[in-house]
C-alpha cells in the first residue's frame, strides 16, 4: 500500500514545512536579535547585528539591574502578580463552588454578571477607578494595582472554574455532606484538590496580562520604588534609546522569566491562554 | 438503631410535584426496597431522608428525632451512591476515613474501625490505591466500606448495583443481604430493577409518579398487586393486560374481549356491575397462560381459546411465546420441552386463580379477591 | 447513638437547613462579588455617568447633559482627532482580521495534519503571545529603526536597499506597520483556537468526503470552514474587543500621540490623552470628554458583541 501514498504525500508535507519554517524565522529573528545583541558592545551591534558576539559584555544587564532599579521593579512585579493571582484563585473558586451548587435565578444572574466582564475591558472604567484610588489614598502605591487586577481576573476565573466544578460528579459533594463535612470543609478537602487543573488554566490566563500591564501603572503614576518591570522598561527605553545594549538587556530581562516558564510548560500555557475561547 | 417514619412528605420543584404525600414507616433493622421506573421520585425520597434534598411538606423522623431541619451530617445516616462517589484524589484508606475524620474519631479508633470494615469487605489489599485504579466491583466495596465504618442508624442505597455487570450484580446482591443481616441496621434501598427489589427486600415499596402505589412483602406485591401499575411493573415477562367488556351471557356475567369470553364467579360479577362501569382490564401473567393438554390440572370451566404462535424466544428453562387470538396478542411461558413451532395454532387455557381484574378508570384492582 | 432531641418537634422550622446552606453560598460569593462590583462593574457605569458632567480636575461635578457628546461630535478640537482615532482603530482591526486571523487559519489548517515536529512549530508560533506588548513594540521599534535598524540592514544586504524605508516615520505606513507587529504577536491565539476547532471535526466526515472524491481544497471550503463558523465568530469578537481596547503597542511604537502626526492614533491613546494626560491644545485632562470617549468605545463594543450574539444564536437556531 505504501508507495503510492508516499509519493502523493511528500510534496504537501514539504510545503507545510516550508511555510511553517518561514514563519518560525519571522518569529525567532526578532527574539534572537534581542537576546544576542543584549550581550554585545554597542559598536558591534551596528557592525554585525545578527552574528554571534565576538566580545561578550553584561554591562547592559548590570546597568538595568542595579543602575535602573530593576531589582526593585522585579520584586514589585512578582509581589503584585503573586498576590493578585492568589486572591483571584481563592475568591474565584469559592464563588464558583457556590454558583455551581446553588441553582436559582439569583445565582444565574450573578453568574451572568461575572461573565459579562469577559467582554468588557476594565480600562473603560479607568476614570472612576483612578478617582477611587486617589480617594482611598492609594495613589502611587503598588497596592493600588492589586484590587484592580483581582477584579479584572475574576470573570475568567469564575467562568472556567464554575464550568469545571459543574462537570464534576455531583454525588461526590453529596457523599461528603453525608460523611459529615461542612461546605467549607468540602471546599478545602474536595474542591480545591480536584480543580487544580482548572486553577492552573486560570492562573496562566491571568498571569500574562497582570505581569505585562502598563496601563494602570502608567495612569496611577507609581512612586519610584513602587514601579513594576513593565513601567521600568518603558522608562529605560525613553532614557537610553540609543544605548542599544542597555535597552535590549532591559527588554530581555523583562521577557525572559515568562519565556522560560512558557518553554517549560508550553502545553498548559497554550491551553490557558486560549481558555476563554474554547468553551465560549 | 432506628425506625424511619415519613409522614405526608411532599417535594415540589417549582410547579412540578416530584413526591406527593408519601407515608411510610420503616421498622428498625428492616430492609426496605423502594422500586419504580426512572423519574418516579424514588431517589428524591431517599435524598430527602438523607437530608440532601429538603422537603416541601410533611415530616421525616429517624429514631425519635424529627430530622426535617437537620443537615445530612447530623442525621447519622450513611449513603451508597449510584456512581459510588469516591473521592478521586484520595486513596481507599482515606476515602473510608474521611467520614470518621469529620466526626473527630481519634486516630487509633479510626484505624481499627477501618481495618475491621476492610476485613468484612475483603479490601485490605486495596487500601493504598486510588479509586481510578479499581475495578467497578472494588469501587463498590469501598463505597460500602465508607458506609459501614460509620456504624450509622440507617443505610441508604441509591441504585448501588446498577453500574456493575450482570454477573457481579447477582453476586453482590447476596453479599449485601448477608451484610445487612450481620450489621442489623435499618436499610432503605432504591432501585429501578424489580428483580433486584423482589430478591432483596423484606418489604417492597412500589412508587410511580411521586406516589406510593403499594407496600408489601415481595410475594404480596407479586401475587396481590394493588393496581394495574404494580401488576405490570413487578414480574418479568410483564403481565398481559386485555381490555374487556362486561356482558351478561345467559345467567352468568362474563368479560368479553372480542375473541373469547371469560366467565366470572357470581359474586365477582356483582361487584363489577356495582361499579356502574362496563369496561375492565383483565390481567394474567405469562406463566398462568398454559397449553391446554392433559397435564393441566385446571378446572374444565376455565376459559380456553385457540391462538397462533407469533414469536418464540427461548429463555433457557422456559420458552416465552407471543400468541395471537385475533384481536389481542399475549405473552405466555411454556416448558422448554414443548415442540412448538412458529405459526402453529395451539389451544391455551387461563389459570383464573391467578388472574387479576382492574378498573379501566382508576387502574385499581377489583378482583378476583 | 445520640437521641437528644425532644421526641415532639414542631414542623415550623421547615427549610431552615436550606436557609443555612443559602447563607453559606452567599458567604462564598460575597468576597469575589464585592471586589468585582466595586472595582470593575461600578467604575464602568460610573464613568459613563461622568460623561454627562463637566468640571476641572479629578471630579467633574457640573451636570451638562449631552454637552460633552455635542463637543466631541461637533467641536473640531475634539471631533477631528476623535474621528481620526476611530477610523484608525477600524483600519487597525481590519488589518488584524486580514493578516492575523487569516494566517492563524492557515497555520491551524497546516498543523491539523499529523506530521512530525508540529509541536515545535506550535510552540514557536505561540511564543510572541506570551511576551509583553511593550517589549514587542520596543523591540520592533529598534528593528525598524531607519538608521541602524536590522530590517533595513538586512534589505541592503540582499540587494533590496531601495525598499528600505523609515517604517515608523512615514504617516502612510506607521499604522499598517504597527498593526502588522501586533498581528505578529497575537497570531498564536487564533491559530490555537482554529486548531482546537479543527480537531473537533470528526475524521469520518473528512474521510467520507474524500471517498466521495472531494479535493483537499473543496474539503477545506465546503466542510471545514462551515463547521468552523462558531470558532470564527469567537475569534472575530475577541479580536474586535482587543483591537478597540489596544493601547500598549501604539504607546510603545508611536507614543501616546500616535506619531507621526496622529497617523497611528487609536481610540485608547486618544482616551488616554483626553482623560489622563491632557490633549493638545487644551493640555489639561478633561474627564468629562474622556468619559464620553470611553462610553462611545463601550457602545461600539456593545454593538459588536450584540452582532456576534445575534449571529451565533441564529446559527444555533438553524442547526
Amino acid at each position: 500500500m505504501g508507495l503510492k501514498k508516499h509519493n502523493g504525500k511528500r510534496p504537501s508535507v514539504l510545503a507545510i514545512h516550508l511555510i511553517l519554517i518561514s514563519w518560525s524565522l519571522v518569529v525567532l529573528f526578532p527574539l534572537w536579535t534581542m537576546l544576542v545583541n543584549s550581550i554585545k558592545p554597542k559598536r558591534e551591534i551596528f557592525r554585525h547585528p545578527f552574528g554571534i558576539p565576538d566580545e561578550i559584555t553584561f554591562e547592559g544587564y548590570r546597568h538595568a539591574w542595579t543602575g535602573a532599579n530593576f531589582d526593585i521593579y522585579f520584586r514589585n512585579s512578582i509581589f503584585v502578580t503573586v498576590v493578585s493571582l492568589l486572591l483571584i484563585l481563592v475568591l474565584g473558586s469559592l464563588a464558583a463552588y457556590a454558583m455551581a451548587n446553588w441553582r436559582s435565578r439569583t445565582s444565574n444572574l450573578v453568574y451572568l454578571f461575572f461573565i459579562a466582564g469577559l467582554m468588557v475591558p476594565i480600562r473603560l472604567g479607568t476614570i472612576n477607578i483612578f478617582q477611587m484610588i486617589i480617594a482611598m489614598g492609594l495613589a502611587g502605591s503598588i497596592f493600588s494595582l492589586i484590587p484592580i487586577y483581582v477584579a479584572m481576573g475574576l470573570p475568567i476565573a469564575t467562568f472556567v472554574l464554575t464550568t469545571f466544578i459543574r462537570e464534576l460528579p455531583h454525588e461526590i459533594f453529596d457523599a461528603a455532606r453525608v460523611d459529615g463535612a461542612s461546605e467549607w470543609r468540602i471546599y478545602w478537602t474536595i474542591i480545591l484538590p480536584l480543580v487544580r487543573p482548572a486553577l492552573a488554566t486560570v492562573a496562566i490566563f491571568d498571569l500574562i496580562p497582570i505581569w505585562n500591564d502598563i496601563w494602570f501603572p502608567l495612569i496611577f503614576n507609581l512612586a519610584d520604588n513602587h514601579r513594576t518591570v513593565a513601567i521600568g522598561v518603558s522608562l529605560l527605553f525613553g532614557q537610553y534609546q540609543t544605548n542599544w545594549t542597555r535597552v535590549l538587556s532591559a527588554l530581555s530581562l523583562s521577557a525572559v522569566p515568562i519565556l522560560i516558564l512558557y518553554l517549560l510548560m508550553s502545553k498548559q500555557f497554550i491551553k490557558g491562554l486560549t481558555a476563554g475561547a474554547v468553551k465560549g | 438503631m432506628a425506625e424511619v417514619v415519613l409522614k405526608n412528605v411532599c417535594k415540589r420543584f417549582g410547579d412540578v410535584v416530584a413526591v406527593d404525600d408519601v407515608n411510610l414507616t420503616i421498622a428498625d433493622r428492616e430492609f426496605v426496597v423502594i422500586v419504580g421506573p426512572s423519574g418516579c421520585g424514588k431517589t428524591t425520597i431517599l435524598r430527602m431522608v438523607a437530608g440532601l434534598e429538603e422537603i416541601t411538606g410533611g415530616e421525616i423522623r429517624i429514631g425519635d428525632r424529627m430530622v426535617n431541619d437537620l443537615a445530612p451530617k447530623d442525621r447519622n445516616i450513611a449513603m451508597v451512591f449510584q456512581s459510588y462517589a469516591l473521592y478521586p484524589h484520595m486513596n481507599v484508606f482515606n476515602n473510608i476515613a474521611y467520614g470518621l475524620k469529620m466526626r473527630k474519631i481519634p486516630k487509633p479508633e479510626r484505624e481499627s474501625l477501618i481495618s475491621k470494615a476492610a476485613t468484612i469487605l475483603n479490601i485490605e489489599n486495596l487500601m493504598h490505591r486510588k479509586p481510578g485504579q479499581l475495578s467497578g466491583g472494588q469501587r463498590q466495596r469501598v463505597a460500602l466500606g465508607r458506609a459501614i465504618v460509620r456504624d450509622p442508624d440507617v443505610f441508604l442505597f441509591d441504585e448501588p448495583l446498577s453500574n456493575l455487570d450482570a454477573k457481579l450484580r447477582l453476586q453482590t446482591r447476596t453479599e449485601l443481604k448477608k451484610l445487612h443481616e450481620r450489621l442489623q441496621a435499618t436499610a432503605i434501598y432504591v432501585t429501578h430493577d424489580q428483580v433486584e427489589a423482589m430478591t432483596m427486600g423484606n418489604r417492597i415499596v412500589v412508587v410511580n409518579k411521586g406516589a406510593i402505589q403499594q407496600v408489601g412483602s415481595p410475594l404480596t406485591v407479586y401475587r396481590h398487586p394493588a393496581n394495574q401499575f404494580v401488576a405490570g411493573f413487578i414480574g418479568s415477562p410483564a403481565m398481559n393486560f386485555i381490555p374487556c367488556r362486561l356482558r351478561r351471557k345467559m345467567d352468568a356475567t362474563v368479560l368479553d374481549n372480542g375473541d373469547f369470553s371469560i366467565p366470572l364467579a357470581p359474586a365477582l360479577g356483582k361487584r363489577l356491575q356495582a361499579t356502574g362501569e362496563n369496561e375492565f382490564i383483565f390481567g394474567i401473567r405469562p406463566e398462568d397462560i398454559m397449553e391446554n393438554n392433559h397435564n393441566t390440572q385446571l378446572p374444565v370451566d376455565y376459559p380456553s381459546f385457540k391462538a397462533g404462535v407469533h414469536v418464540i424466544e427461548p429463555l433457557g428453562k422456559e420458552i416465552s411465546i407471543d400468541i395471537n387470538t385475533g384481536e389481542h396478542t399475549m405473552t405466555a411461558l411454556v416448558s422448554s420441552d414443548s415442540k412448538l413451532r412458529l405459526n402453529d395454532t395451539i389451544e391455551m387455557v387461563l389459570n383464573m386463580d391467578k388472574s387479576r381484574i382492574f378498573r379501566t378508570t382508576t387502574g385499581e384492582t377489583i378482583g378476583p379477591d | 447513638m445520640s437521641h437528644s432531641a425532644a421526641p415532639h418537634h414542631k414542623t415550623s422550622g421547615l427549610g431552615s437547613e436550606a436557609a443555612r446552606r443559602l447563607r453559606v453560598w452567599v458567604l462564598f460569593l460575597i468576597p469575589a462579588l464585592l471586589i468585582y462590583a466595586v472595582f470593575m462593574a461600578f467604575p464602568l457605569f460610573n464613568s459613563m455617568r461622568l460623561s454627562f458632567y463637566t468640571g476641572q480636575g479629578l471630579t467633574p461635578d457640573h451636570f451638562v447633559g449631552l454637552e460633552n457628546y455635542r463637543e466631541l461630535f461637533t467641536n473640531p478640537i475634539w471631533r477631528d482627532p476623535f474621528t481620526n482615532a476611530f477610523k484608525n482603530t477600524c483600519i487597525f482591526h481590519l488589518i488584524h482580521m486580514a493578516v492575523q486571523n487569516t494566517l492563524g487559519l492557515l497555520f491551524a489548517t497546516l498543523l491539523a495534519t499529523p506530521f512530525r515536529g508540529r509541536n515545535i512549530y506550535r510552540t514557536i508560533i505561540f511564543t510572541p503571545a506570551t511576551l509583553s506588548v511593550l517589549v514587542t513594540g520596543f523591540l520592533w521599534t529598534l528593528i525598524l529603526n531607519p538608521r541602524w535598524g536590522m530590517l533595513n540592514q538586512m534589505l541592503e544586504a540582499v540587494g533590496l536597499g531601495a525598499w528600505a524605508k523609515p517604517w515608523l516615520g512615514d504617516p502612510d505606513l506607521a499604522l499598517i506597520v504597527i498593526a502588522l507587529v501586533s498581528s505578529w504577536q497575537w497570531v498564536g491565539l487564533p491559530t490555537m483556537m482554529f486548531l482546537a476547532g479543527l480537531m473537533t471535526i470528526p475524521d469520518e466526515l473528512i474521510e467520507a468526503a474524500r471517498v466521495d472524491g472531494a479535493s483537499a481544497w473543496r474539503i477545506f471550503w465546503q466542510i471545514k470552514l462551515p463547521l468552523l463558523k462558531p470558532v470564527i465568530g469567537i475569534v472575530w469578537i475577541l479580536t474586535f474587543v482587543g483591537n478597540f481596547n489596544a493601547f500598549d503597542v501604539v504607546f510603545a511604537m508611536a507614543g501616546t500621540r500616535g506619531e507621526p502626526g496622529y497617523a497611528a492614533d487609536l481610540l485608547a491613546t486618544f482616551f488616554y490623552r483626553t482623560a489622563i494626560a491632557g490633549e493638545h491644545p487644551v493640555a489639561r485632562p478633561d474627564m468629562g470628554i474622556g468619559a464620553a470617549v470611553a462610553t462611545c468605545t463601550f457602545l461600539t463594543l456593545l454593538a459588536g458583541v450584540s452582532v456576534w450574539l445575534i449571529l451565533s444564536r441564529r446559527r444555533n437556531g438553524q442547526t
